[in-house]
């Protein structure tokens, strides 16, 4: 291994401990607010959409049904916020020569990763013994969907992480186009379940494909037919790539002190 | 050896471009220390950066041929939420060297007290700055920017600061910006003046203080 490669690691392990410090180390109650966060949430909406509904579009569990479709949604945007935010809340670090912008990032979606796959093992193990059986989890669908979570996530991180430096507005315009994502989704019905032409807008959306995938990890009766892999990973891959480009051509940008 | 081969930085402000340095080179061989002079604004600083490899020239490069620290000054190279401590490990990670030796090395230097398993955001600049020189000395450099800091702290300390750092100079060099032309006749055997994107080499110390204070009475 080179000297330069090695150094990498160095540093990178060093920002994982300052990140798991800061994130959750100071306060005892930090791990658990990792995973009270999702679960109250998906306890929520499947109070009130069991008041509203007599049964989910799939299977007969409203909890399962939340789970599998919020936690898809949030391994993409914990993601975006977390990478996106990661040279900004280590810029002081930033002023070692030897840590770059790009330690930070890899950093925080190691971290991020990590903390995904927990609380998803815990959600799914908490469902599975308390609320239904998970008979047949076809891993490969939620690995594979994931991964594409993860990697379009870090993508878009990266490039927010210099054009929310750049410009406000269009930090401002992201969140406002972001808000409603949530909704669109997929996150509470399916789209199948949407007529045409809206079905078609709604499948533009990347993040939808991931939800289907997946779902079809979970259920293994569900299809997901509109998912359109190859799209999804091209659609991944070259965010990545644009984000990997964007923030080594202002690197500089990222160092400078605000 | 830190060799600066035809090195251009430059700020836009509006339509007006403010350079740092325009199409500078210049080698600063071992064995010598270089006090940096040039009136507020110049862009000392921003040199000492590029000279550690934080930013970037927007044309030419730097070379390093040596381990060259970070510019150790108020600026701030620690995580505020984590505690004196915490940020001594972070960097004794970094740079590859023992993490418990080097904070008891600090703990013990910093003279911070309880304070040392505090947040840092807390700490006063001249505990940061006293941290940070801990820190910086407790690791072997060749070259050691220093970025107005060594004046910090009591009589005391800054005696033992002195010592510490006359020490280090038998086997490394210094690279320091200073308002106070005393620390650069005491640290410095050479001088470089920083004038509207030029540098000026002096080989003797009270001529560089001297041509840097006749730019400063023309304007």
């Amino acid at each position: 291994m080179s000297a330069a490669l090695r150094t990498h690691f160095r540093v990178i392990a060093a920002l994982v401990i300052r990140e798991m410090t800061t994130r959750y180390g100071n306060k005892i109650g930090g791990y658990i607010w990792a995973i009270v966060d999702p679960v109250a949430f998906i306890a929520l909406m499947s109070i009130v959409f069991s008041a509203i509904a007599h049964s989910p579009p799939i299977g007969r569990s409203f909890v399962l049904f939340y789970a599998s479709g919020y936690m898809a949604f949030w391994i993409y945007r914990s993601m975006t916020d977390q990478v996106s935010q990661a040279a900004k809340s280590n810029r002081a670090l930033l002023n070692y020569p030897i840590v770059s912008p790009f330690d930070t990032f890899v950093a925080r979606a190691a971290l991020q990763g990590g903390t995904q796959l927990a609380v998803c093992v815990l959600i799914f193990s908490g469902i599975a013994v308390f609320i239904t059986p998970l008979h047949s989890l076809d891993f490969q669908s939620l690995i594979t969907a994931s991964l594409v979570a993860i990697t379009l996530g870090v993508g878009i991180g990266m490039l927010n992480s210099v054009l929310f430096r750049m410009s406000e507005v269009y930090q401002q315009v992201f969140n406002i186009i972001n808000r409603p994502l949530f909704i669109v989704s997929g996150v509470f019905f399916l789209p199948e379940s949407i007529p045409h032409p809206y079905q078609d807008y709604l499948l533009w959306n990347p993040v939808s494909h991931i939800i289907g995938w997946f779902r079809r990890g979970i259920y293994p009766s569900y299809r997901a037919a509109f998912v359109d892999e190859a799209w999804l990973i091209g659609i991944a891959i070259a965010a990545l790539f644009t984000g990997l480009l964007i923030t080594s051509a202002f690197k500089a940008k990222l160092r400078e002190v605000a | 050896m830190i060799r600066l081969e035809r090195v251009t930085k430059g700020f836009k402000s509006g339509r007006t471009t403010h350079y740092v340095v325009r199409d500078v080179s210049y080698t600063i061989e071992r064995g010598q220390s270089i006090g940096l002079l040039g009136r507020n604004g110049a862009g000392k600083s921003t040199l000492l950066r590029l000279i550690a490899g934080i930013i970037q020239p927007d044309k030419g490069r730097v070379r390093r041929e040596a381990k060259v620290s970070w510019p150790l000054g108020f600026a701030g190279s620690f995580a505020g939420s984590l505690t004196g401590e915490q940020n001594v490990r972070f960097v004794a990670r970094i740079y590859g060297v023992d993490t418990e030796e080097l904070t008891e090395y600090v703990e013990e230097f910093a003279e911070l007290g309880d304070q040392f398993r505090k947040p840092v955001s807390g700490y006063s600049s001249g505990m940061k700055a006293r941290l940070a020189f801990g820190i910086s000395m407790g690791i072997q450099f060749d070259y050691y920017l220093i970025d107005e800091t060594l004046a910090v702290g009591d009589v005391n300390f800054k005696r033992k600061c002195q010592e510490v750092f006359t020490d280090k100079l038998s086997n490394s060099d210094v690279i320091m910006v200073s308002h106070q032309t005393s620390a650069i006749r005491n640290y410095c055997d050479r001088a470089l003046v920083l004038e509207d994107g030029k540098l000026t080499f002096f080989e003797n110390i009270e001529e560089a203080i001297e041509f840097h204070n006749r730019t400063l009475s023309i304007r």
